[in-house]
């Protein structure tokens, strides 16, 4: 069925509580189908963008991501781990949530120790701690769930990992959208120290930064964010990747407004992408993460051609 | 500003790079900190500007202990220009200056009028006010070089630290770099390269050779023909310059004989 131009309308009723013409059904499809979902789309496209402007700033790599660096897998083996041994299980809809995050910590933690050497990050080994520990959790995550008896397991976990924001509800918007909004505010706190942070580690300490206990907090945060955001949205590749760039093009370096910015393209972008989801083969609907590593990765390559340093 | 260090040591592995280190810089001094690659120069400059941790010693500004010192407080007393490295990501000039005011700044503090006051001031000292809107990965290493004297600048601080601030610079830029920083008439200590130019600049010298300090006085006093052979292995003549008043070294080929 349309819904159409009065998609809005009911938004705008459902949520001052104003009376209009529409059915229930519609009012229904609108308000607790498409507009979570929409929400879901923003939060997570700008979540991600957000992960990859500080993950690039920590690493001081411009091809820092959390699914290249293996983060992601940390966090999909801390979800599956969830979905189907049931660890946590008496925290309810938070158990995959804390998996996850607990295993974005965990993979984020071993590459950092991986890519250090010397106190000095080495760009090149962090990329390939990252290959390599994201092989490894996927490896893991891919025996746990062969190893399930239970029909449909297989299914379950393939349709999560490959990123989908289909059947999204509005409890599962609650913990991802207050995570990034705290997320957001502590980030812009430390837009400066993030400035001198890029610059390199001497640099952000002559001008009176507590290196050591910055990186520690915003391994924190980012793993959290990259968590709970997986959690609900399975494996979207190659937007915290992009957006940080593109954003960088137009407005320049300076983290007070590289990460507003980033927030608000990462989740216009994931919003359009997931239309696109939805409508391109319609009724069959595509895994948002699909369309998102179709655009992502030839940019990737277009970027590592750009940066050669890099790597 | 005076800065004291007492009996500083950093090891590597039960190997000392710097060791019982004593030194002093008082209040508008420019001093030199002199010695051949590897002897603990660099090392020596980390520990002072708190990115080592060093295993033994004190270090004091102006009688407080730096190293007790929270980070803020130590980087709005001391700034530092470290050797320049690539960037991955790149600053417009005026937001590299602009940096230098991060210690004074809390977390969600603005840019005031004054800040960029400073920025502007600090630009223009260096002769780089017209380069503010460029982009810092476009200029010239003896133009980063003075961007990065201005960050300092615009940290506001009393004592300046600089490591090896010439190095890859054409002759015309390290003469101009040493000349911005002399007139600045703040409290300086450097790592230097170039004997010629140390004499030429610094008040007092520190010759650092295998970790230790092995000589340190006014620079006619500690640069000798003995000295420069015991520690760089290399012959030298060592004369008063009649233009300059300084001491000049002339240094000799392999194949000429000192003495010959």
């Amino acid at each position: 069925m349309s819904v159409g131009m009065s998609d809005w309308e009911i938004v705008f009723g459902k949520a001052t509580g104003v009376e209009g013409d529409w059915s229930n059904a519609q009012a229904n499809i609108v308000w607790l189908i498409r507009f979570p979902r929409v929400l879901l789309a923003g939060v997570v496209g700008g979540g991600l963008a957000v992960i990859g402007v500080v993950m690039q700033a920590v690493t001081r790599n411009p091809l820092a991501d959390p699914f290249l660096l293996g983060i992601s897998s940390g966090a999909a083996l801390g979800a599956v781990s969830v979905l189907l041994m049931g660890v946590f299980g008496g925290l309810g809809i938070y158990a995959l949530s804390l998996g996850a995050f607990l295993g974005a910590l965990l993979a984020f933690v071993l590459v950092f120790s991986l890519a250090i050497q010397n106190g000095r990050l080495l760009p090149t080994r962090m990329i390939l701690a990252g290959v390599a520990v994201s092989f490894m959790f996927s490896a893991v995550t891919s025996f746990i769930t062969l190893s399930d008896d239970s029909s449909g397991a297989a299914r379950r976990v393939l349709f999560w990992m490959l990123g989908g924001l289909s059947g999204t509800q509005w409890e599962d918007l609650t913990l991802p959208a207050l995570a990034l909004v705290l997320g957001i505010v502590y980030l812009m706190g430390q837009s400066r120290a993030l400035n001198a942070l890029i610059i390199g580690d001497e640099t952000a300490t002559t001008l009176g930064i507590e290196v050591h206990r910055l990186r520690r907090r915003l391994l924190v945060v980012t793993s959290l964010l990259t968590g709970l955001i997986i959690a609900v949205s399975g494996a979207i590749g190659f937007v915290g990747l992009m957006m940080p760039h593109i954003v960088r093009l137009i407005v320049g370096t300076d983290h007070r407004r590289v990460l507003p910015v980033s927030l608000l393209a990462g989740a216009v972008y994931l919003i359009w992408v997931d239309v696109m989801a939805r409508t391109l083969f319609a009724p069959e609907e595509i895994p948002v993460g699909i369309i998102t590593s179709l655009c992502g990765a030839p940019f990737f390559l277009w970027l590592m051609r750009r940066n050669k340093d890099a790597l | 500003m005076t800065l004291k260090a007492r009996g500083l040591g950093w090891s590597v592995a039960a190997q000392k790079i710097i060791d019982d280190i004593r030194l002093s810089v008082d209040s508008g001094e420019f001093v030199g900190l002199l010695g051949p690659n590897g002897s603990g120069k660099s090392t020596l400059l980390r520990c002072i500007y708190r990115g080592l941790k060093p295993d033994a010693g004190t270090i004091s500004l102006d009688g407080t202990d730096l190293l007790a010192m929270p980070p803020r407080d130590a980087a709005r007393r001391m700034a530092v220009v470290l050797q320049e490295t690539a960037i991955q990501f790149d600053f417009t000039v005026q937001e590299m200056v602009l940096m230098g005011r991060t210690p004074h700044k809390s977390a969600f503090d603005p840019d005031t009028s004054d800040d960029w006051e400073i920025v502007a001031d600090a630009l223009a000292q260096v002769n780089m006010l017209d380069f503010r809107e460029r982009s810092f990965g476009t200029l010239s290493g003896g133009e980063k070089q003075r961007v990065l004297i201005a960050r300092a600048l615009a940290q506001q601080s009393q004592f300046l630290v600089l490591d090896e601030p010439t190095n890859h610079l054409d002759i015309r830029y390290q003469l101009e770099i040493l000349g911005i920083v002399r007139e600045l008439r703040v409290t300086t200590l450097a790592a230097l390269h170039d004997l010629n130019l140390a004499t030429l600049y610094c008040d007092r010298l520190y010759v650092l050779s295998e970790g230790r300090v092995v000589a340190s006085g006014a620079p006619d006093e500690v640069v000798t023909a003995d000295l420069i052979y015991e520690v760089y292995g290399v012959r030298a003549d060592v004369a008063t310059h009649q233009r300059t008043g300084r001491t000049h070294i002339t240094y000799f080929p392999t194949s000429v004989r000192a003495n010959a």
